[in-house]
Order: structure tokens, then C-alpha cells, then sequence
């Protein structure tokens, strides 16, 4: 994605109607992998809630624990 | 010395009550970094050899009496230790109860069953799969394509060149009623980039970017890593292999999809960065748009990204 947005950069500022599909697409495929995550939670069991809960901090003493 | 009697008991029993030696050898491997997994890495290296050449010399003095086994045929010793026993040597039965569960997180996270069309931006599924084989092509060779894709795209470009409606800018939008926006972003893209002509057709030439052909194929295939564009449902192609098949013909022609000269400011630069550029708008076309992209943005902001992206929307001149 980064190398086609520096290709194409240059030229966005003349062209909207390709900035415009290019944003629409991003847009679409952030809202794709969301909508993903969130069905791939639905199906995660009690263990993997906790276990994400417990490094969800992200502290140091959490992962010697 | 504590931890590594203990172990050493462990990895015995494991030999012992595995169901053949391939599972014992994976089981105590999987014990030992289990165990040793809280350790530093250098540490941990250390420890796990130490690990293993102290069960391997532990391995030589207990003596494993016969008893302990029967003949799964017979069922001749009814008093016997483990229940399932060796049969032909090799095959040894295990005792649940003894045997430790090991709680491997990664491998026990759920998996989502995903259509590669499900969430992509392009629905029809020929044309996912001319798009990926397209972007697999080399740099400086027409597609050839199949009288399906030719329709399929024709199809996907017209509805670029319908009116669309105004989108707003409200968050309600969010999810399948993006698709059809998506789907219109995506056909503009490709139709930017890309064409169907005759094969018989000047643009259909092989263009001067064509000369390392060879090199660029083997580049390419390395830095793809996959082979998606020929592979279709049950992992079979999805395109004939034979070019002069009927089913590549249309109206008595065949159809190639072919690079728009210029587009990416070829002609005033190398061969090699022409090349480049193309295999950079092909990987984009094929991921982003003819695939399920699923983790792209893993571990980027998606926040700025989100507004990145409203800024292209709107036309912003300054994130």
C-alpha cells in the first residue's frame, strides 16, 4: 500500500477523482479488517478473553509474572 | 537439579505413553520450551541443551520391565500399566490422565472461515482472479485472457463509468454499505492502469520494459511468494493452459489485458524502475482490491491511517 501511495503521491493534488477512489478504498478496508476483528472475538472462548485481558496492559511485570 | 529430575520424569513418560515416536519427540520438544520459555533467549538455548543431553543420558539407566505393556491382540498381561500397547514396536498407546495439556495460545485462537471475495473490494470472483493473475504476469507481457474474464471485466469497468451517489461523511455508513463505493474505487483504478484489447491489437505488443523478462519473472515470483493468480476453487487453475482454446476466444478474438503506456511516468526513467513501478501498482491491485485483506494494517495507527484516507477523500492537500 505505502509504495503505490508514494508512486501515485505526486500527482493526487491533480488528479482528486483518483485521491477520492484511492481514500474510499483505504476506507473500505479499514472498515473490512474491523469488522473482521470483531467477528474473529465472537468466536474466541473465555481463555483467550483472559489471556488478552491480562497483557492487554502491556506492563513489564505482567509478562514476568 | 529439582527442575531437572522433574523434567527428565516428564520427557520419560512422554516416550513412554506416547503413540509413536515422532508424537514423543514433539511432545517433549514442545515440554522443554514450555518450560524453558519465561527463560532469556540466550539462556533458554543454553538450557534446553542441557535439558536434552541430561534426559539423553537419563534415558540410559531406567529399565522399562516388559510388563509395563501387553500385546494389543492378545491382551495377554491384563494387569499392565498403560493401557494401549506396543504394537509392531512402534505404535504406543498413552494414558490421558498422565499426559500434561500443554495450552498452546497461538494454535488454539480461533480461525475464521473467509471467502477471499467475502471482504474484498471486488466481489465478482473472476475478476478477483484475473486480477491476480494479472499481477503475477511479467512486467512487459500481456494477460491473456479467458472469454469469462473478458466479460467479467467488462462488466466490473462499467460500472465504474456509472453515476454514483454522493457518500456522506457519517460513521452509520461503516460495512457492507461501503461495498458498492469500494467496488466503483476499485473499477476506476483498474480502468486508470490497465486495458482488454484485441490480442491482435498494436497496445497488445510487448512494450520496451519487456528486455530482462526473464529476470524480472523470477523477481517477481520471489518477492510474491505466492501463487494466488493461478489458482482457483479447490486449487485448481482458473484459466485453460492451452492459448488457443475456444475458451479464450471472443467473437473469434483473443483478449489480452495490457498495461496503459505512460500512466506511471515510464518513458523518462530506467527500464528497471519502470518495472518497478508497474510490479508496485499490480501488487496493490491484486492485494487491495482482488483479495480479503485481512492484517493489513497490522500494527500501524489505524486512526491516522482512517484519516489519511478521509483527507484523500476530501481532496486535502495536507494531512
Amino acid at each position: 500500500m505505502w509504495p503505490f501511495l508514494y508512486l501515485v503521491g505526486a500527482d493526487l493534488d491533480a488528479d482528486p477523482d483518483r485521491a477520492r477512489v484511492i481514500g474510499e478504498l483505504l476506507l473500505f478496508e479499514l472498515d473490512s479488517e474491523m469488522r473482521m476483528e470483531d467477528k474473529w472475538w465472537e468466536n474466541a472462548s473465555a481463555e483467550q478473553n483472559a489471556f488478552a485481558q491480562r497483557f492487554a496492559v502491556g506492563d513489564r511485570e505482567t509478562y514476568l509474572r | 537439579m529439582v527442575f531437572t529430575g522433574v523434567s527428565s520424569d516428564v520427557v520419560l513418560h512422554i516416550a513412554l505413553s506416547s503413540r509413536s515416536s515422532v508424537t514423543a519427540s514433539a511432545a517433549a520438544m514442545a515440554c522443554c520450551r514450555h518450560a524453558t520459555a519465561g527463560l532469556p533467549l540466550s539462556a533458554g538455548g543454553v538450557t534446553r541443551q542441557l535439558l536434552s543431553l541430561a534426559v539423553g543420558v537419563f534415558y540410559e539407566t531406567p529399565l522399562v520391565p516388559a510388563a509395563a505393556y501387553s500385546c494389543m491382540k492378545c491382551m495377554s498381561n491384563g494387569k499392565c500399566l498403560y493401557e494401549t500397547l506396543a504394537a509392531d514396536g512402534q505404535t504406543l498407546g498413552y494414558f490421558e490422565d498422565k499426559v500434561v495439556p500443554l495450552v498452546r495460545h497461538l494454535v488454539d485462537y480461533p480461525a475464521l472461515d473467509i471467502l477471499q471475495t467475502e471482504d474484498a473490494a471486488v466481489k465478482n470472483r473472476t475478476v478477483c482472479a484475473a486480477l491476480r493473475k494479472w499481477a503475477n504476469t511479467s512486467i512487459g507481457k500481456p494477460s491473456t485472457l479467458t472469454a469469462r474474464e473478458v466479460k467479467a471485466l467488462d462488466d466490473f469497468i462499467i460500472k465504474s463509468s456509472m453515476p454514483r451517489q454522493i457518500r456522506t461523511p457519517e460513521n452509520s455508513a461503516i460495512g457492507n454499505s461501503f461495498a458498492g463505493e469500494a467496488q466503483w474505487a476499485a473499477a476506476h483504478i483498474y480502468s486508470s492502469f490497465f486495458k482488454s484489447v484485441p490480442a491482435n491489437d498494436p497496445a497488445a505488443e510487448p512494450t520496451v520494459t519487456s528486455e530482462s523478462d526473464e529476470d524480472n519473472r523470477s523477481s517477481s515470483s520471489d518477492n510474491n511468494g505466492d501463487n494466488v493468480a493461478e489458482r482457483g476453487q479447490g486449487g485448481q487453475p482458473d484459466v485453460a493452459v492451452d492459448d488457443d482454446s475456444d475458451e479464450r476466444r471472443v467473437g473469434g478474438q483473443r483478449f489480452v489485458c495490457v498495461r496503459l503506456p505512460g500512466v506511471v511516468g515510464e518513458e523518462h526513467t530506467l527500464g528497471v524502475l519502470a518495472r518497478e513501478r508497474w510490479r508496485v501498482v499490480q501488487r496493490f491491485v491484486s492485494t487491495l482490491m482482488a483479495e480479503a485483506v485481512i492484517g493489513i494494517f497490522l500494527g500501524c495507527h489505524k486512526p491516522a491511517i482512517e484519516s489519511l484516507a478521509q483527507a484523500l477523500v476530501d481532496s486535502e492537500k495536507t494531512v
